[in-house]
């Protein structure tokens, strides 16, 4: 706990000065009647963590599915490095914004191992045919490695790992495909405290490697260990924007819950 | 408590050995190969004529058929899906190829072609049902088993299609070192199959495909394509055993019986071998052993003068048998 909290005293706390790598504006989105997001601007800059919060219904997941091409919006505009793009599907997502999402069930196959999830569809080959294992591996503990992540072997089953474990598998395999913002969708759900920290130090560690990182998380303890920013959503608008050192529980509670007034009308 | 690197990888290291240890035991190659050995002996104790050379030729002969569509099957059932039309599809290719041949004069080369064309037709038409809209291979693959195994029917009426010029068995009678080519072919295939699933990337995505479906579309696998792939290969591999048993000359020829029961052959085979219908778990050597231990208890019972009625019950006490042991598996995978 103590390593968390000096890293967060070294960790920049201020967005940095320059224009955003990535910028969401005016985005809305409706499902039939419900208007899930209404005119929301959205901004990640390099090299920050930002935490996206809010109840459930408050739009979270609907802008990252927009930001990582799952859904299409109704009307907005992303931004990627200043230039204006169009996301049409996951795929997109990496190739144009270098966006990769970790979601929540982490989409690992269980009887693989650590090395073969890592790189699954991107195995380094020999003749063009057949997988070098060898380089495989090597390449698979350098990542893990990187992201000190606590591993036994990456020729493990990862059907045998602990949820901690899993994360980082999942997050090595992001890092591996060379992605530059890093989209967890709750990545301490489920997860006992010890594991927790774990995925704290993932995230921090992530960070330190220069990579862009938006949470979603309800878990306050867990936001508050690793992001710079909070950005609230409440019923499909943006009622806030935190820097961490400027804001306590009690008022990202307040704003989530409306108990206190949003920096827009409701 | 971190280890410093070196410590961990001394660590890591004697558990790879422990772990390798566990694999060669635990596997279940290992297991079927030794059941294999045992029931032979048994067998052979019940009647030493169940280890004569003619005994022994004959199994690996039969046996063979079998064998090489599993070394389809257990490509498919790894992507997580299941082909029950096998047996139909031997019958369709035989019948058609021996239509072409006797009926509208074909050459032998063209005929194959043909048959083994429809033969992959049908691999698609499963393909396309089961992964395009979404019905259960099971249900599709009883389907296409009713469907193509009628046509074969009303193909013949019912008859087998002879005679045919002797050139169509030449395959077929070839019998290198004694065994039967379809032996030796099933073997190589075996071969092909293991370092396809053990060193090449479509290996790993078929294991993507079938462990984690989701998994693999999000790592940029296309799992429709996969599948679709893994049918038409089945179903060409079915096509083949069914042109190598009406080569088989004079014994079988274009004879819509062919392949009658020998998808369940398949099936309880590859799943004795260990491939899981769960998906994502197999290997060739495996399947190729379970089919032979399929072949083993079929054979020997014959051999043992046990009651010939027994064959049919067996086979369904070992499905389910086998089955049972894929559910607790699976089950102590899921934790």
């Amino acid at each position: 706990m103590n390593e968390i909290i000096t890293s967060l005293a070294e960790a920049p706390t201020t967005p940095p000065s320059e224009e955003p790598i990535l910028e969401a504006k005016g985005i809305s989105k409706a499902f039939g009647h419900v208007q899930a997001l209404d005119d929301v601007d959205f901004e990640l800059y390099s090299k920050e963590v930002v935490a996206l919060l809010g109840d459930n219904g408050a739009g979270k997941s609907t802008l990252v599915k927009i930001l990582s091409g799952i859904y299409r919006k109704d009307s907005g505009q992303i931004y990627v490095d200043g230039e204006p793009v169009e996301i049409h599907g996951p795929k997109d997502a990496e190739r144009v914004a270098g966006i990769s999402t970790v979601y929540q069930d982490l989409a690992l196959v269980d009887v693989r191992d650590v090395g073969s999830n890592i790189f699954l569809n991107m195995e380094p080959t020999r003749l063009g045919i057949f997988i070098n294992f060898k380089k495989l591996y090597s390449d698979a503990k350098k990542v893990i490695d990187v992201l000190r992540i606590d591993m036994p072997s990456v020729r493990v089953n990862v059907g045998e790992l602990s949820g901690g474990q899993r994360q980082g598998v999942a997050i090595s395999r992001a890092l591996a495909r060379g992605r530059r913002i890093f989209i967890l969708d709750e990545p301490t759900a489920a997860l006992g405290v010890e594991q927790q920290h774990k995925v704290n130090d993932l995230i921090l560690n992530l960070k330190a490697e220069g990579k862009t990182i938006l949470v979603i998380s309800h878990n306050l303890e867990h936001v508050f260990a690793v992001a710079d920013r909070l950005v609230v959503l409440r019923r499909g608008r943006r009622v806030g924007t935190r820097l961490k050192t400027e804001t306590t529980k009690e008022e990202i509670v307040g704003l989530i819950t409306a108990a206190i007034k949003g920096d827009v009308p409701d | 408590m971190e280890l410093s690197f070196n410590e961990r990888d001394q660590a890591s290291r004697s558990k790879i050995l422990a772990s390798y240890a566990r694999r060669i035991l635990g596997r279940q190659e290992t297991g079927i190969i030794l059941l294999s050995i045992a029931l032979t002996i048994f067998f052979y104790f019940r009647n030493p004529a169940m280890l004569s050379p003619i005994t022994v030729v004959a199994l690996l002969r039969t046996m063979a058929f079998p064998a090489l569509i599993a070394m389809g099957m257990v490509q498919l059932m790894i992507a997580g899906e299941i082909d029950l039309s096998t047996g139909a599809v031997m019958s369709l290719s035989a019948v058609f190829a021996a239509k072409l041949i006797r009926d509208a004069g074909f050459s032998i080369p063209l005929a194959v072609v043909c048959s083994l064309g429809a033969a992959a037709l049908v691999g698609l038409a499963n393909a396309a049902i089961t992964v395009k809209v979404g019905v259960p291979s099971v249900i599709t693959t009883i389907g296409t088993m009713f469907i193509v195994r009628g046509i074969s029917y009303s193909f013949t009426n019912g008859l087998p299609i002879y005679p045919l010029p002797p050139e169509v068995g030449i395959i077929g009678s070839w019998r290198p070192l004694g065994i039967s080519f379809t032996f030796f072919l099933a073997l190589g295939v075996m071969v092909i199959v293991q370092i396809l699933l053990s060193w090449t990337r479509w290996g790993s995505a078929l294991f993507a495909t079938g462990g984690n479906k989701i998994a693999a579309e999000v790592c940029g696998i296309n799992t429709d394509r996969v599948k679709t792939i893994s049918f038409v290969v089945t179903s060409l591999l079915a096509g083949m055993a069914g042109l190598l048993t009406m080569s088989q000359l004079p014994l079988t020829p274009g004879d819509p019986i062919i392949g009658k029961n020998l998808e369940l052959h398949v099936l309880v085979g590859v799943i004795i071998g260990g491939v899981s219908f769960y998906g994502g778990r197999g290997s060739a050597v495996g399947a190729f052993f379970g089919v032979l231990f399929i072949q083993l208890v079929k054979s020997g019972l014959v051999i043992g003068r046990f009651d010939s009625f027994l064959q049919t019950p067996v086979l369904g006490v070992l499905l389910v048998l086998a089955a049972v042991t894929d559910v607790l598996r699976h089950r102590k995978d899921e934790g």
